[in-house]
């Protein structure tokens, strides 16, 4: 399935940009994360809960940031597994500047899930499960981002 | 797949499993039938690491009349509800969903408090219940609560209670003389789940008109939908065939469905409308006293 949103940041493009190619500030932003391991400033895994009421376990995600094109566009390419499922997933982040001097963040994803989760129950769930947790991660990115802007006293 | 490990209580009356469900928290959850939770736990999409199970529990089963009122223990298995004939004359349409559950092996051992917690979106006793106004009791360490099926089941997979908290019985409204209902549920192959289910209940004062009118819609949205400007067409007007099609279209505009392997967003709509007309149809004969059978041998 395809998703896709954009959302603005009070932050200038770099600063934005720096972030968002950061694994250790984005998997702060994730939701329910329980474990990250940080391999190299590109590669990372996550742990994290994923689920609605009670069905609900964990999953562990590789995810691997490629195509870095300071300080427009960076692709993110992710493999996970659990829940007796799999999912691949691939998100670009497009970044340009808007006439307040905030950043306009454009991304979209493409994501796929195959074993149980796919087949269980109404497959078009997990597309509104996926948009839950898509959205409580842009939210934690826009505090994340916002939240430098006052650091740095910008 | 086996269940992760999980440990095992069967305790004897409802006030020891609230105090279980208490002390274990989100870790522990209740079984009643098991024919949703086992399943999923056994592909480890739910892994509740303490199971209470309410099956010695006494009085938590069981149909009976009161003043107003058809009450349903929590515990009553489909199995009883489908072979009760004060439902089947009374409650037509409730006859109609839990007839078509799963299969009888599902339907001997799975309960309607229990079908009800686990608010699978294509349920089908929760399009019915919340047509006929149905009232649910539940108890727990704070008390006890009566909610609507639209204050309980809030989103897919998702009923309002906390993690101690047992539903304890269904009340449905005797509905008044001269109304009728059906639940018709188009399903790919017996025992599945519905693609699309509509349940009309309706009172029909003369031949050809509509008096009051629920319409639910299963199966299509991540709860059961009120078709409620559907039925603001129909409500206390003369129905002839122009207003049930425009009526069934709007139903199919107030579905809310995502495409799956059981059928695109358009494939679903128009499910709701044709099984709309088809129930709309049978709810006014039974409606008007006719004995109509729904369910295919």
């Amino acid at each position: 399935m395809r998703l896709e949103g954009e959302f603005t940041v009070q932050a200038d493009q770099e600063r934005a940009y720096q972030f968002l190619v950061d694994p250790e500030k984005i998997t702060r932003s994730m939701p329910d994360v329980q474990e990250v391991e940080i391999e190299d400033e590109n590669n990372f895994t996550v742990k994290a809960k994923v689920g609605i009421s009670h069905i609900r376990g964990t999953m562990v995600m590789k995810l691997k940031i490629v195509e870095k094109k300071a300080p427009v566009s960076a692709k993110v390419v992710g493999q996970g597994s659990g829940m007796a499922s799999v999912v691949d997933m691939t998100t670009i982040f497009t970044l340009e500047k808007t006439e307040e001097g905030e950043t306009r963040i454009t991304w979209s994803g493409e994501m796929n899930i195959g074993g149980k989760l796919a087949s269980f129950g109404a497959g078009g769930l997990m597309e509104r499960v996926a948009k839950k947790n898509l959205e409580k991660f842009v939210t934690g990115i826009q505090q994340g981002i916002d939240a430098i802007k006052e650091e740095a006293g910008a | 797949m086996y269940p992760q490990a999980f440990e095992y209580f069967s305790p004897e009356t409802l006030e020891s499993a609230i105090d279980l469900l208490s002390k274990y928290g989100e870790d522990a959850k209740v079984l009643a039938g098991g024919q949703s939770l086992i399943p999923l736990m056994k592909l480890r999409l739910a892994s509740p690491k303490f199971l209470v199970n309410l099956d010695r529990i006494q009085g938590l089963s069981g149909i009976e009349e009161q003043e107003g009122a058809i009450s349903f223990g929590a515990l009553t298995r489909h199995a009883e509800i489908e072979e009760s004939t004060l439902v089947k004359s009374k409650l037509p349409m409730m006859h109609d969903a839990v007839s078509v559950i799963g299969d009888v092996q599902i339907r001997n051992l799975g309960t309607i408090g229990g079908s009800l917690a686990h608010a699978d979106p294509a349920g089908d006793l929760a399009p019915v219940l919340l047509a006929l106004g149905a009232r649910v009791n539940t108890l727990s360490s704070s008390g006890k609560r009566t909610l609507t099926l639209d204050e309980l089941i809030v989103d897919a997979y998702s009923a309002d209670l906390s993690s101690d908290e047992v539903i304890t019985q269904v009340l449905v409204p005797t509905p008044q003389a001269g109304s009728g209902g059906a639940y018709l549920k188009f399903e790919r192959r017996a025992g599945d789940f519905a693609v699309a289910s509509v349940g009309i209940q309706i009172s029909v004062k003369e031949a050809g008109s509509c008096g009051d009118i629920a319409v639910a819609l299963g199966a299509v949205g991540v709860t059961a939908i009120r078709a409620k400007k559907a039925e603001a067409l129909l409500r206390e007007k003369r129905v002839d065939d122009a207003l049930l099609k425009e009526a069934a279209a709007q139903a199919s505009a107030e579905a809310d469905p995502f495409s799956d392997i059981r059928g695109s967003v358009e494939y679903k709509r128009h499910l709701v409308g044709v099984l709309f007309r088809r129930a709309f149809a049978i709810a006014s004969r039974r409606a008007q006293g006719e004995e109509v059978n729904t369910v295919h041998g």
